[in-house]
This record gives structure tokens, C-alpha cells and sequence, in this order.
């Protein structure tokens, strides 16, 4: 069991340094430079929480520390989250003036509503039987999730109605960020009701952070698809069918 | 524990909302060949005719209040049906469109990115529009839709021929 929550642990950090590299090979780091800032700070809190946990071993007391640089990272961790959305969503939509002046309210309504219904949320969640630091976290942890996803959930919904078409990386990192964000909010909520184990908690946590992870690396390497070509698929008799049929339209 | 159950099937229903938008985004490319035989004509000037302010007015003056009703409530059903014949369409133009906005041609690859821009802002208002329709069902004293669409239409028609013929070439 201690090799497997070792495993969770530090493989997807491996592949988040895989990953960085990836993105500074295909130069996409230009383009998405606020997730690639998001991808570097989670290496720098990994390293930073190793180097804490490995000499807490031994005295088990100085654990009170980890969790208080792990709440602090969490906070940072949350912020650069929703600025990499942010950044998703400018990519998309926002440089498209016709479409940003109705997604901007979208978002701004959108996190307005999930920041009221998490406060509201989260008040449930705190218990008394956890240690403080440990409230804290669950529910930062909770609140960031639920913020992360709604906001995720609209841009998606908003996108796809539009039909507006998602390169690979952006759909990568929002997959990623949507099975990460949902099994946390999942687990917080798991937590508070206080009739799962917080280690088997932990371990969902940890393999969610690991799928979105690979996620991430399966997107990072994968080459842009371009569209389909006319040529290639549809025979030119049905673009004469569809002229045929637009000239009936403007004539009636 | 209301709330902490509410926001476990959240959870769920969001991951479940996540992986099938996505998924649908990857497959979506590959079926643009059968959604472009989809296309389908809408009658611009039946449609102006429908959200027509001035034909509105005549009705509800010259018909008794529940005919009226019942006569408008006709009128926006198939006014409503217009637009999303319209909101199909354009979806559909969009993604033909997205086919050849790399083509190697620039005449081809700006016409595209011409007709992607204006389906997708033709789509964008058909969703707004589509809402107003039904509440004018529900309250036809308010006037609050814009005969904007039909141009849009007209607009997004001769920007498709146009495209269609210079791709044919």
C-alpha cells in the first residue's frame, strides 16, 4: 500500500515534468503561458512538500507544517487555475469582440453564483472532529473545485453551442482540470460525511490528479488535427447540391 | 447533508458533462460530410413577415383578444421554427467553413474565415432570440425581438454561395 500511495504520489509529477517539457519542445508554452506558470508551481510545491515530508517521517508532529504550506499552495494552486481557464477562454472566445461581450457577463454571473453557492456549501463541510489546518484545506480544496468547474462546465456548454472549434491543448487542459476538479469536489464532499476512510480518499484523489495528468501529457504530445478538407471527403457534386440549395434560399 | 449529497451528484453530473462535450468535440469533424446534407432552406421573407411589428399591430387590432392569442401563439411556434432551422444551418457552416480556413488558397481561406465569423455571430444570435419567441408566446404585449435575423439570414446565404462557388472552382 505504501508503494501504490508513493506511486500516486510522485508519478504524476514525473509526468507534469514531462509534460513542461513538451510544451517548451512544441513552443505552445507561448500561447498558454499562464498553464505552463500553473505546471511549474505545482513542480516547485511538489519538490517544496517532498522536502518537508521525507525528514517528517521521523518526528510526525512537524506534519503540522506540510499541511500549512499544502493549504498556501492549494490558495496559489486555485488562482492560477482559474487564470489558465481564463486564458482558455480568451484563446476561444474573448478575441472575438461579437462573442466576448456576452461571455464576459456569462463568466462574471457565473463565478458570482458559484462563489455564493460554495460559501453556502462549505459551511456544511467543516468538521469538528478534523484538525483546523485540515478545515482549512477541505475547504479551500472544495471551493476552488467547485469554482474550477462550474466555470469549466459554462465555457463548454458555451463553446458548443456556438460550435466554436477547440484546438487539442485547450480541450486537453480543460478534460484534465474537469475529471481533476469533479472527484475532488466528490472527495471534499465524501469527506464530510465522515463514512469513507481519508486515506481511500485520498487515494481517489491522487489517481484522478494522475489521470488528468496523463490527460494533459497524451495532449501536450499530440499534434494538432486540422480539419478535413472538402477535397479530401466530400465529392464535388455535393457542393453543387448545397449551391443549388443556398440560391433557392436567397431567391424565395 | 442535503447540500453534501447535492454537490456528490453535481460532481458526477459535471465530470459526466465534461467527458461527453469533449468527446463530442473530437468526433464532431468527422461527420461533416452527412451534417452538410442537413442543410436546409429557410424562407427569409416568410420569416420577416412573422416577426413583422406592422403585421402584429394589424392582427391584434382587426382580432378579438383570444383569437389573437391564438393566432400569434401559431405565428411564433413557426417563427420559432425558422430560427432553429437557422441556428442548424449555421452550425452546420461553421464547421464546413473550419474545413478550409488552412486552405493553402487565401481567397478560400478568407471566404471561410468570413462565413465562419458570421455563422457562428448568425448562431449566437438565433440563441438569443430563440428565448424571446417563446415568452412572446407567453406575453404578446412585449415587443422585445429585433427583425435583425432575417438580415442576418440574407447576409450568411450570399456569403455561403459565395463560398461554396470559390471552393468549387
Amino acid at each position: 500500500m505504501v508503494f501504490v500511495r508513493l506511486y500516486l504520489w510522485i508519478a504524476p509529477h514525473l509526468l507534469l515534468a514531462l509534460c513542461l517539457i513538451g510544451l517548451l519542445r512544441n513552443g505552445r508554452y507561448k500561447k498558454f503561458p499562464i498553464f505552463f506558470t500553473y505546471i511549474v508551481f505545482e513542480e516547485v510545491l511538489f519538490c517544496g512538500l517532498l522536502t518537508i515530508y521525507l525528514p517528517a517521517l521521523r518526528p510526525v508532529a512537524s506534519l503540522e507544517g506540510y499541511r500549512w504550506v499544502l493549504v498556501i499552495g492549494t490558495v496559489v494552486s486555485a488562482i492560477l487555475q482559474l487564470a489558465t481557464l481564463y486564458e482558455i477562454a480568451n484563446v476561444l472566445i474573448l478575441d472575438r469582440w461579437y462573442l466576448a461581450r456576452a461571455l464576459r457577463p456569462l463568466l462574471r454571473w457565473t463565478v458570482a453564483l458559484l462563489i455564493l453557492g460554495t460559501a453556502a456549501v462549505s459551511a456544511t463541510l467543516s468538521q469538528t472532529g478534523m484538525q483546523r489546518v485540515m478545515n482549512v484545506f477541505e475547504v479551500l480544496n472544495f471551493s476552488s473545485s467547485v469554482i474550477n468547474l462550474g466555470l469549466l462546465v459554462a465555457l463548454l456548454l458555451f463553446t458548443r453551442a456556438l460550435h466554436v472549434a477547440w484546438k487539442s491543448l485547450p480541450a486537453g487542459v480543460v478534460l484534465g482540470f474537469g475529471i481533476s476538479s469533479s472527484v475532488e469536489m466528490v472527495a471534499s464532499s465524501l469527506i464530510s460525511l465522515g463514512k469513507t476512510s481519508y486515506i481511500n480518499i485520498d487515494y481517489m484523489r491522487m489517481a484522478a490528479f494522475h489521470a488528468c495528468v496523463l490527460v494533459w501529457l497524451v495532449y501536450t504530445f499530440r499534434q494538432e488535427r486540422s480539419p478535413q478538407s472538402i477535397d479530401s471527403g466530400i465529392p464535388k457534386p455535393d457542393l453543387e447540391a448545397w449551391n443549388q440549395d443556398l440560391q433557392r434560399m436567397i431567391e424565395r | 447533508m442535503t447540500l453534501v449529497w447535492f454537490s456528490i451528484i453535481a460532481g458526477i453530473l459535471a465530470l459526466l458533462c465534461v467527458l461527453w462535450t469533449t468527446k463530442f468535440r473530437s468526433t464532431g469533424t468527422r461527420h461533416i460530410d452527412d451534417a452538410a446534407t442537413q442543410l436546409r432552406p429557410v424562407d427569409v421573407n416568410a420569416f420577416r413577415n412573422l416577426m413583422d411589428h406592422g403585421e402584429r399591430e394589424y392582427l391584434r387590432t382587426h382580432l378579438s383578444s383570444a383569437d389573437f392569442r391564438s393566432v400569434h401563439r401559431e405565428r411564433m411556434l413557426a417563427a420559432a421554427d425558422y430560427v432553429w432551422c437557422a441556428f442548424r444551418n449555421a452550425g452546420i457552416l461553421i464547421r464546413l467553413a473550419e474545413t478550409s480556413l488552412n486552405d493553402p488558397d487565401p481567397t478560400i481561406a478568407a471566404t471561410a474565415s468570413n462565413l465562419q465569423e458570421n455563422a457562428t455571430r448568425l448562431r449566437f444570435h438565433a440563441m438569443q432570440t430563440l428565448p424571446k419567441i417563446y415568452l412572446s408566446i407567453i406575453f404578446p404585449g412585449l415587443d422585445w425581438m429585433s427583425v435583425d435575423l432575417a438580415e442576418g439570414f440574407d447576409k450568411l446565404n450570399r456569403q455561403a454561395v459565395v463560398f461554396v462557388c470559390v471552393r468549387a472552382q
